[in-house]
Order: C-alpha cells, then structure tokens, then sequence
C-alpha cells in the first residue's frame, strides 16, 4: 500500500514536470552549486560522485529516475535523500540535464544574431570550421554542433580550446621520402598508415613506410585567447549561436 | 577573412568530382551507384580475382559499424573511399586499410531501420534517414551540405533505399506501403534539395489508374512502395523502377480491380517523371508479392534481331522479359519449383490463376512464400556467360486473411504469411538464360532460408554472393563451381562488390555487423 502510494506521488511529481526555463536553470545552478557540487564537481565534471557532463549515468536516465534519485538518494551510494521542495528539484534537473544533454535542447541566454556576426567576422571561426558546406575544413564541421555537443562541451571548445581534441583533427606535418611535405589534420593514424586531409580538404593515404618525419603538433590549432579577443556578453551571442546550429533547423 | 574562405572553398571545388559520366561508364575501378551501373547488371570488368586466383582470396580488413544490428547497405566506392551507411549514419573508410575518415549521424532522425547504401554525386555524398530526409554530405570532409525533408512520418512514411544519382538528380522513394502509406517516387535536385517531379504510384481520384481501385478512399492509401534503387537507359532517357504491393497486403476485399500501379515496372521519362509506359506484374496481388527486384536492362538476341530488354524476376515465382522502349510483353517463364498460385503467365503477360489461392481466415497454403521466390538481393548478368544469376528461395507458406476494415498507420495489413514448420524453406543461386528463360546451372545452399544475399559478375568468370549460412561465396560463372568461400557467421542481408584500389582488386559485403573485405593474397613487402 505505501509503496503504490509513493508511486501515485511520483507520478503526481511527473505530472508536475515543468517546463524548463531560463529562471530555472538559473535556480538550478544556485541550488547546485550549495547541495551537489561538493561530489560532483563545479562544472559537473564528477569527483566522489559520477560525471554528470560526459558520462552516462544522467543522460541515460529518464526523468522519473532522475527525480526519485534526486528527492530519495540513492541507497548504498553516498548520494543522500533531501527535503528539498519538489520545485526545487526541478529546477536543479533542469541544471543537471543541461549538463550533459545537447545544447539545441535546453535554455541558453545570449543573442543569436549578434552571436552570427561575431562567428562570421570578428571571430573569424570560418577560416576553419564550415556551417552548410561554408568555411575551412581543418576543425569540425559545426552545421549541427548544437545537436552534437552539450552547452558546457561547447563553452569550452571556445574557451579552452586545448582541453579535449576533437578526433580526427590533430594538426600534423608529415615530410615524406619523395621530398613531399604534407600539413593538415590527421583523420586517422595508426602504427601503418595515416589519413590526412589538408587546408584544401585533400586527403592523403600515406604509409608510414614512407615517412621520414612526423610532427604531430600537441593541443588545439584554435586560438585559445577567446577570453581577451571577446567581451562578456560576445561570448555568450557566440555561444548561445552555437548552440542553435542544427542541420534539420537550417532547412 | 572573406578571401580566405573563399579560397578553400575554390580549393575544394577543384578537386575530382564525380560526373554524371562516370557513373554512365559502369564499374571499373570505382563502385558508384547501388546496381553497379546504371543498366542494373552488377556485372565488373575487373579480372584480378578469376576462376585461376578466386581460391587465393583472404581477408584484407573488417569495419565494425557501431550500432550496426543488420546492414543491408551496399557501399559506393569513388578513388580509394568506401562509404556505407547504418541507420541514420554514413561512414566513410580508406578502402585499402578499412580505416575510418569520417563518420555523420544525425542526431534527430526518428527511430532506428536497415539502410540500402548511400549515392554520390560531384562532391557530394547522400543518404536518406528512417524519417525520409535526403542528407548531402561533402564526400571528403563529411560536412554537411544540407538536409531536405522530402516526406512526411505522419503521413506513414519511412526511407530505406539507396537514392539513385541520375543527371544532376537524386531519385528518392519511400517505405510505408505495408501499413498505408500512397507510394511515390521524387527527383530532388543534386545541388539543392528541391523537389523537381513526383510521380505518385497510386493515381488520384479521376487520373488514369483510378479505376483499378474499387473504392476512392483506398487511393489515399494504396501502397504500391518503392523501397528499392531503380535503373535507367540514358539512350531512351527512361528511369525503370519497381512498385510494392497495394494495402491491405493480404485483403483485397476493400479494393477490388488490378489496383495500379502496385507490384508494376514503371518506366518514367527522368526529366519530368512522366508516365511512359507500366506493366503489372500480379493485378490485384494477396500475398504481398512487391516487384521489388531491380528491373535488369539488357541487349540480347531476341527471336533474331537485337532487342533492348527489361528482364525482371519476380517474387511471384516467374522471370519476365519485357521490351523496354514500349513496355511490350515479351515473356515469363516459371524460375522456381514451388509456384502454385498461377498455372502459368499468358501471352498478353496476365497470370492464369489457381482458384483458392487466395488468403482466408482459416490460412491457405500457396507457393511461393511471403518473401517471394525472388526479391531484393541482387540479382547480377554476365555479358560473356550469357547468363543471369538469381537468389531463389523455394517456400510455401499459409497465407491468412481478415475483413477488418483498413486503418492506415496502425500496423495492420489484413494479416499474412506464416512459413509452414514440416516445409523448411531453401536457398538456391540459380543461372538463368534470358534467351530462353531456362535454367542452365543452380547451387543449391544449406541454412535456414533467411538469408538476403545479393550477387555480383566479373568478367574474371567468377560470381561472388552471400549464402544462405553466412558465407561469401566465389563460384564459376559458367557451371557454378565453387571456387572458394569464407564464414562471417552472420546472417548476410547484403549484395557485394568489387572494385580496384592501387592496382589491387577487392571484394566487400556487409555482415550484420560488420564490413568485410578480401583481396588475392599478396606476399608482404
């Protein structure tokens, strides 16, 4: 009886499942940062709790899960039950789920269009990245970023370029035995053969046979100086453009 | 900043392109449409792997495909670039190594579904998604070009098929016509997206073909899919393709008459998708037989004189020959055993029917089975063998029907065929002579008759197909000598392929999971 009574009250709770705004992502934050960010971690990166921004044990979750783990614990884990309001709760999933899911998906602040003019000018961002078959081929193609990565893998694409390389773009020169020398981004390496494509979008299929030299250069080619090249509020129009770019809405 | 755009984009531009050209030359070095060329014959020139060194094949690499449950892709290969598709995805792999280029998902496709193969064109490369997207792919980087939305999933609607590059279109059909779905088949331009013809398979009320449907609101939901890649004659500047069944599968009883243009070959002008000529293979079908066997275009000696032909085996049991400028009946002779259903195909191309062959509440058994003696695995033509290599399957299954009246989009197709469990089913690849419709060899398989197999010729004398028990099988195309075989231990549900990269020829099929490829043993360097 009380079990099946906890039950109608969880489901009344799902019933009550707002939708998610700004504000409550907002709250979400506070709330998190004061009850949840002790185990895991101020950006969600994990620590004595799991990783919430990459790993899997939120975004495999439903939201039911999600909430009764949030409102009872998780028994046998150090993640304690609360007396937190329901409300509350809601806003820090609406946090947590932004954490990892993709950012076309949650809230985001900041101007889109200003964000535009900043990707396609001053950020100078087409040099290497190409949204709809426009801009450079040496960084990831962005036409569906927004799908592809969370708000916060994002942000720190732009703001920390060097933390985590997208596979596939590793810059490297490679000096042949023809006396050849090609630069690009490896699309694929291994001890037998590597794949590069250069600034062109050429792809060239070496054997590592025929390799006198490699340099494979370390960290991201993407300018790390974001923070000083751009304001505030640029940051955010840029972001918040980003996180937009999705190739079913650019139809 | 501009100017540095503009200079990649100039670069990129510069680079090979696949003409319209190379895709009307056939196969050779490269693999650039689903059939092989454009006539449908699967047939290669290559003659690397022959009847002498077929039994020096081995495996060169294997792909996983992550996710993959059941590939039913055939990949297209342009310059050393093989590209296969999964559900929603399209990977691109160096063909000499089996390493990954580039990899796209798309991320917001609806649901999970088998995908036929991806079609190329200029520098791009494209597929469809489940939920009827044609995406365009940069061939190189993997970019995206642009997605268009060419049908929609509330209205029944899925894709499957391999699009088909033709001129500077991509020809798209759908899936949907089990469940209610009204068939049609579109050409989008290659550049853009855009839609330049449709071609409904089901007539609109007062359209010629209407009065095939005994009641008007069936038109809405006729059926008659188009799942499958086409062929084209670029002399005639006709486009051949395949329909599916009408709707309700298995209860003709709210749609009485021929129901065009279901279970037909139709054969449409491909600039503006006008209506040349059809034929109807099984009017008024009851037992899901979709023509979904490629239409095969071949110039053959007939009664004499050279003729261009369409030859198509159908799932109905029987091989027809069909002239393919006017549509004229030429032919059909009985491919399988197990074929029960008609005596036999007149000489205006009707089939003599059994009485009592029609599905019932209480199940009727009747050859062939659902599946179909033939169906989409790919039949392949030797131009020096003269002959035509067919998967058949020898099945009967108990057919059962209901009255329900039809609800579209509910799953219902007035029931179906179940397999009889005292009459396994079996495989065969049987080599048929278009000139006669006889059977000149078969190499019958052993397994459960679940296989979906295609073939592929070579002018080395060797016909390569998936058997019935997972293997990749190399056989003589003239007597259907085995020559050599290979165990992926996987159900195959795919065609192979053959193709030439740095002077080495190559072989590749899909697994369920995987893609495999085999080349002759080369002794290490």
């Amino acid at each position: 009886m009380r079990i099946s009574l906890l039950f109608v009250l969880a489901a009344i709770a799902m019933a009550q499942r707002p939708a998610w705004k700004q504000e409550d992502v907002a709250a979400g934050r506070q709330l998190y940062m004061s009850s949840c960010s002790g185990c895991h971690g101020l950006t969600g990166e994990g620590g004595r709790g799991p990783n919430l921004m990459t790993g899997r044990a939120v975004s495999r979750s439903t939201d039911e899960v999600l909430f009764q783990a949030l409102k009872f614990g998780l028994p046998g884990t150090d993640m304690p039950p609360t007396n937190l309001p329901d409300e509350k709760l809601w806003q820090i999933m609406a946090y947590v789920r932004g954490l990892s899911a993709p950012a076309y998906e949650i809230p985001v602040e900041g101007d889109e269009k200003a964000g535009a003019a900043l990707y396609f000018g001053k950020g100078g961002c087409t040099r290497c990245h190409a949204i709809a078959g426009k801009g450079g081929v040496s960084g990831p193609d962005l036409t569906s970023i927004g799908h592809q990565r969370s708000l916060n893998l994002i942000r720190e694409a732009v703001l920390d370029p060097g933390r985590r390389i997208a596979p596939g773009y590793q810059r490297a020169t490679l000096h042949l035995k023809s006396g050849q020398t090609l630069e690009g981004v490896l699309r694929d390496f291994t001890t037998y053969n590597y794949t590069l494509q250069d600034q062109a979008g050429e792809l060239h299929f070496v054997k590592a046979a025929d390799v006198t030299d490699q340099r494979i250069l370390p960290g991201s080619p993407m300018p790390a100086n974001y923070r000083e090249l751009l304001t505030a509020a640029e940051r955010r129009d840029l972001i918040k453009f980003l996180s937009r770019l999705s190739a079913r809405g650019a139809q | 900043m501009r100017v540095i755009l503009w200079m990649g984009l100039a670069a990129l531009a510069a680079t090979a392109q696949v003409k319209y050209e190379d895709i009307l030359a056939g196969p050779g070095a490269n693999w650039l449409t689903y059939a092989g060329s454009y006539s449908g014959q699967r047939h290669s020139p290559l003659t690397q792997i022959n009847t002498q060194t077929a039994k020096n094949l081995t495996a060169k690499w294997v792909y996983h495909v992550p996710d993959a449950k059941k590939l039913e892709a055939v990949p297209v290969v342009y310059d050393g670039i093989l590209y296969v598709t999964n559900s929603n995805q399209l990977h691109a792999l160096d063909a000499r190594t089996g390493r990954k280029i580039w990899v796209y998902r798309d991320e917001q496709a609806e649901g999970s579904r088998v995908n036929r193969g991806p079609a190329i064109l200029g520098d791009k490369v494209y597929f469809v998604t489940t939920d009827c997207h044609l995406v365009a792919l940069h061939r190189k980087t993997g970019a995206v070009l642009w997605h268009k939305k060419y049908a929609d999933t509330k209205e029944g609607y899925f894709a499957t098929m391999a699009p088909f590059a033709v001129k500077d279109k991509i020809i798209v059909g759908m899936g949907g016509g089990d469940s209610g779905a009204r068939g049609f088949l579109k050409a989008l331009s290659a550049e853009t997206g855009e839609e330049v013809w449709n071609f409904w398979t089901v007539p609109a009320k007062g359209e010629p073909g209407a009065e095939t449907w005994s009641k008007d609101e069936t038109l809405r939901w006729g059926g008659a899919a188009t799942w499958l890649s086409g062929t084209y004659d670029p002399a005639l500047n006709l486009l051949y393709w395949t329909t599916g069944n009408p709707w309700p599968d298995f209860y003709g009883g709210d749609r009485l008459g021929a129901n065009l243009y279901s279970d037909s070959l139709i054969a449409l002008d491909v600039d503006t998708g006008k209506l040349k000529w059809y034929f109807q293979f099984t009017p008024h079908d009851t037992h899901d037989w979709d023509a979904q066997s490629w239409p095969v275009l071949l110039d053959i000696e007939w009664a004499g004189k050279m003729r261009k032909v369409v030859v198509h085996p159908n799932r109905n049991g029987f091989f027809y020959v069909l002239d393919r400028v006017t549509g004229e009946f030429l032919r059909a002779t009985q491919f399988a055993d197990k074929v029960d259903w008609a005596k036999g195909i007149d000489a205006k191309g009707v089939p003599i029917l059994t009485p009592g062959k029609d599905p019932t509440p209480g199940g009727t058994r009747a050859c062939p089975a659902v599946r179909g003696a033939a169906n989409w695995m790919s039949p392949s033509y030797n131009p020096a063998t003269g002959l035509f290599y067919l998967p058949t399957l020898e099945q009967c299954d108990i057919y059962s029907s209901s009255a329900k009246e039809p609800k579209p989009m509910t799953g219902f197709a007035g029931t179906g065929g179940e397999q009889i469990p005292a009459e396994p089913g079996q495989m065969f690849l049987r080599a048929i002579d278009p000139k006669t419709g006889k059977r000149v060899w078969q190499y019958p398989m052993t397994g459960p008759a679940t296989a979906w197999a295609g073939t592929v010729s070579t002018a080395g004398g060797v016909v390569l197909f998936g058997d019935d028990a997972g293997h990749l099988v190399a056989a003589e195309a003239k007597s259907g000598k085995h020559l050599w075989h290979f165990g992926t231990s996987q159900n195959i549900t795919a065609s192979p392929i053959t193709y030439l990269v740095d002077g080495q020829q190559y072989v590749t099929i899909c697994s369920a999971t995987h893609v495999f490829t085999f080349g002759l043993f080369t002794p290490a360097e």
